[in-house]
């Protein structure tokens, strides 16, 4: 059983490991200082605007204290993260002209093959900006937008600007300032009103560059009546150093609209991924947040749902796996600011071999959202005696004409159902793997096939050394 | 009058400030500090030995296991501003059924309140302490007070805490429980009254098969606001925790309950339960409710659940089809919510003056 454990991880780890040479055509100096935002502005060409902004958010950030709740962020030291790093070659719309070893990646990383097979459209980001960007004719021509951010920024300006962090501003805490002052690559969508993009479309982020942050920005605008599925995965090989990632995203549900985000997240475990993700929901429209977080050293991840429109929805449905080293605080949080709305939370936490898991979240009812309802669910499954896992829920409610329900589970495996699976022949690792598939069987229900494999393997990947 | 500006009931782990439940602040100034005149103790048992408890007491080395206060500060200040307290040492093996009781009354003569009490149960003792804080008049009082429990092995302690002050009042109060070994203590509260109410109630099941049940109720009307933050801490093996609240709020009253359960490494067959259920009953109320869940042990189950609304519609409609108006259907519904807490009290005649309280209460904001 170790023989395969340690064989099992091995391959498994390496898809992800697999390491290119540092190449670049620009790389910023470590830390972040003024002249270091005006030459990542310069190099990209920014409107006169958004250097502004940069810098505006720059001051922000400096004057911003680190979070007071939360994980320990001694190890950041943002003198030696390198902000920017353009790779060494410009977006490509077709496979064969980006750089050998980068395509060789994406390869490995399935992304090409989902491509042909079950996407729409898809997104490479490699390090700091995107290499590779194509979408269906089909959806072209019904006007939808689907590009990276940089060249959004050129051909969509006035619309870039009307939305850019203003549902997520600098001001919101120190990482998203930091984000608005360095941020580069991500992707851009826009869906016309009444059109449903019926096959997802995915982007995918690599940080290959050692010591480096990526702060890529996501903005999505689902017009009235419109619908999509977005999936986001995110991987990098594991340095020595840290890695930083403060991407930023924000997605806009306009009357009546429908957007289904979804994130596999499986960076490597030197990274400290602090990303801030939000969604403004209008009347009638619905978001749906799908969330796998299995990497990253430490995560800080709460995606936040502003239900500003009656009878608007958020769904948000989240798994999290720690073991040994990593501390995962994760969640989810719902604003109900307008009559008629309704929310319903459901996660999933697993921690094993000294990992540290915690749920933080929060419902909260404005004065005036009366009618509102909200359920929230949170399961934790603790394997072992040397991990933790923390719930920390807030309800807020401001309105007397509301349903709010919470419920929270903690737990181990009842020796009942491990004892009931072997005595209908099954070893005791496959019962527990079972029993812990099953746990999280709803959120792997959520998924893309293609996906819900990838997080099962991600769970047994884990569970091998468990269970071994 | 001192103003003490730092935050008090500060929550086990912090979360987002934008919340504001990280901790809460002492709106109003504490005054000097009187005597307090009267005869507090109203019921006594003579198989109990009651003594004063002065601050400068040592004999109770004990005291110090138990953490109670609602920071430091305050717990500084009971002790060096004490004007009433009791140690209550029931003998091991002695089971006494009677209750005592201890009544409090703020007046125009007994303004301030600064109360300390120790209830030391030894070996497989069992004993029931109500202690109850009213108002008489509407003179502004002021109580702050600590309530510590020490309940050696096998030892059952009940321990009925109800405050029903004026709407001027300041209620600040303060529970510490230490369980040893098959012990259990339960404790029932009842928080109708004053301006301010900031309450907490730590208790540490040390011992195995130690167990502890925590039933509160609460009332906010008017302008009222609550405070209260209760950790439930498992330390024991096979130990037991329960929290079981039930609340309405009315009119613009305002509500934070913080509610911890947290496994400590090593407690393993730990169960810890914990249910809050809030009844909103006008429009402008605010209610937060933040149930926490720690775990540093594999082997336990913990749950918490709460639920927050209008009364069940189901239920009143049921009640008016049996004849009842709208408000006296409302009155039997928040009154059977607080039925399980009002049953642990043992004095008659404090559950009948609890029952008209709310009665009244509700009849006044028709």
């Amino acid at each position: 059983m170790d023989k395969k454990k340690t064989f099992v991880e091995d391959i498994e780890r390496s898809l992800y490991d697999i390491k290119n040479e540092d190449r670049y055509s620009y790389k910023a100096n470590q830390g972040l200082t003024e002249d270091i935002v005006r030459a990542i502005s310069k190099e990209k060409n920014d409107p006169d605007w958004m250097l502004d902004f940069r810098l505006r958010s720059l001051e922000v950030y400096n004057n911003t204290a680190l979070p007071s709740w939360g994980p320990a962020l001694d190890e950041l030291d943002m003198d030696h993260i390198v902000t920017y790093v353009r790779p060494d070659t410009t977006m490509k719309g077709d496979w064969k002209e980006v750089p050998e070893d980068i395509k060789n990646t994406f390869d490995r990383l399935g992304i090409p093959q989902a491509e042909k097979e079950s996407l729409a459209g898809v997104g490479a980001q490699y390090d700091s900006e995107v290499v590779y960007h194509s979408i269906k004719e089909d959806l072209v021509k019904q006007g939808v937008v689907y590009t990276d951010m940089e060249s959004a920024l050129r051909d969509y300006e006035s619309m870039v600007k009307e939305y850019f962090m203003q549902l997520v501003t600098p001001k919101d805490h120190k990482f998203v300032a930091l984000h608005g002052a360095v941020w580069s690559g991500g992707s851009f969508v826009y869906v016309p009103p009444g059109v449903h993009v019926d096959i997802p479309l995915q982007s995918y982020f690599r940080l290959n560059s050692p010591g480096a942050g990526q702060f890529e920005h996501t903005l999505i605008i689902v017009d009235k009546e419109a619908s999509l599925h977005f999936i986001e995965g995110c991987s990098a090989p594991k340095y020595n150093v840290t890695n930083l990632h403060a991407g930023c995203v924000e997605l806009y549900v306009k009357e009546g609209a429908r957007l289904r985000y979804s994130t596999i997240e499986n960076w490597s475990r030197n990274m400290l991924n602090l990303n801030t993700k939000r969604a403004l929901v209008d009347k009638d429209g619905l978001i749906e947040w799908v969330s796998g977080s299995f990497g990253s050293k430490i995560s800080m991840l709460y995606p936040r749902s502003i239900l500003r429109g009656e009878h608007a929805r958020a769904e948000f449905t989240g798994v999290t796996f720690a073991a040994k080293g990593q501390t995962l605080d994760t969640g989810a949080a719902v604003i109900h600011a307008a009559p008629y709305t309704s929310s319903n939370i459901s996660t999933r936490s697993i921690s094993k071999d000294g990992g540290v898991v915690v749920y933080r979240g929060a419902i909260k009812v404005a004065p005036n959202a009366h009618h509102s309802k909200s359920s929230v669910n949170c399961e934790s499954l603790m394997l072992d005696d040397i991990s933790r896992s923390d719930t920390l829920p807030v309800m807020d409610i401001l309105n007397d004409e509301v349903d709010i329900g919470h419920e929270a589970k903690i737990g181990r495996i009842s020796d009942e159902a491990i004892f009931y699976l072997m005595s209908r022949g099954i070893s005791e690792e496959e019962a527990k793997a079972m029993i812990v598939r099953g746990f999280v069987e709803p959120i792997a229900k959520e998924l893309p096939l293609e996906y819900a494999v990838e997080m099962n393997n991600l769970v047994n990947l884990e569970l091998e050394g468990t269970m071994g | 009058m001192k103003k003490y500006n730092t935050i008090v009931n500060p929550i086990p782990v912090q979360t987002w400030n934008w919340l504001g439940v990280n901790g809460t602040k002492l709106e109003n100034e504490i005054p000097a500090i009187g005597t307090y005149k009267k005869q507090p103790l109203k019921i006594s048992n003579s198989a109990v030995s009651i003594t004063k408890l002065d601050q400068q007491n040592q004999k109770y080395p004990v005291l110090n296991e138990l953490n109670a206060g609602l920071n430091e500060e305050l717990q500084e200040f009971v002790q060096a501003n004490q004007n009433s307290g009791f140690c209550i040492e029931i003998a091991a093996d002695d089971q006494l059924k009677e209750p005592m009781l201890l009544q409090y009354e703020l007046d125009d003569q007994d303004k301030t309140l600064v109360d300390h009490h120790l209830i030391l149960a030894h070996k497989n003792s069992e004993a029931t302490i109500v202690i109850g804080y009213q108002s008489t008049d509407e003179s502004k009082g002021f109580h702050n007070g600590i309530t510590q429990v020490y309940a050696e092995q096998g030892a059952i302690v009940h321990l009925v805490k109800v405050q029903m002050l004026s709407d001027q009042d300041i209620h600040l109060d303060a529970i510490g429980v230490f369980v040893e070994s098959d012990a259990q203590v339960d404790i029932t509260t009842v928080e109708l009254g004053a301006a301010q109410t900031i309450t907490s109630c730590k208790t540490n099941l040390a011992g195995d098969n130690s167990v502890v049940q925590v039933q509160s109720i609460y009332f906010g009307d008017k302008e009222r606001k609550l405070d209260m933050n209760y950790v439930v801490s498992h330390q024991g093996k096979k130990s037991i925790g329960t929290m079981e609240i039930h609340g309405a709020l009315m009119d613009k009253s305002q509500k934070t309950f913080r509610g911890t359960l947290d496994f400590l490494k090593g407690s393993r067959g730990a169960v810890g339960n914990e249910a809050e259920e809030i009844v909103l009953l006008s429009p402008n109320v605010r209610n937060r409710s933040v149930p926490l869940m720690l775990s540093g042990e594999s082997d336990v189950e913990g749950h918490h659940a709460v639920s927050i609304g209008k009364m069940d519609e189901d239920k009143l409609f049921y009640l008016m089809s049996r004849g009842l108006s709208l408000s006296d259907a409302e009155k039997l519904v928040v009154e059977a919510s607080f039925q399980p807490a009002l049953d642990k009290i043992p004095v008659p005649e404090i559950k009948t003056q609890i029952s008209t309280y709310i009665r009244r209460r509700l009849s006044d904001a028709e």
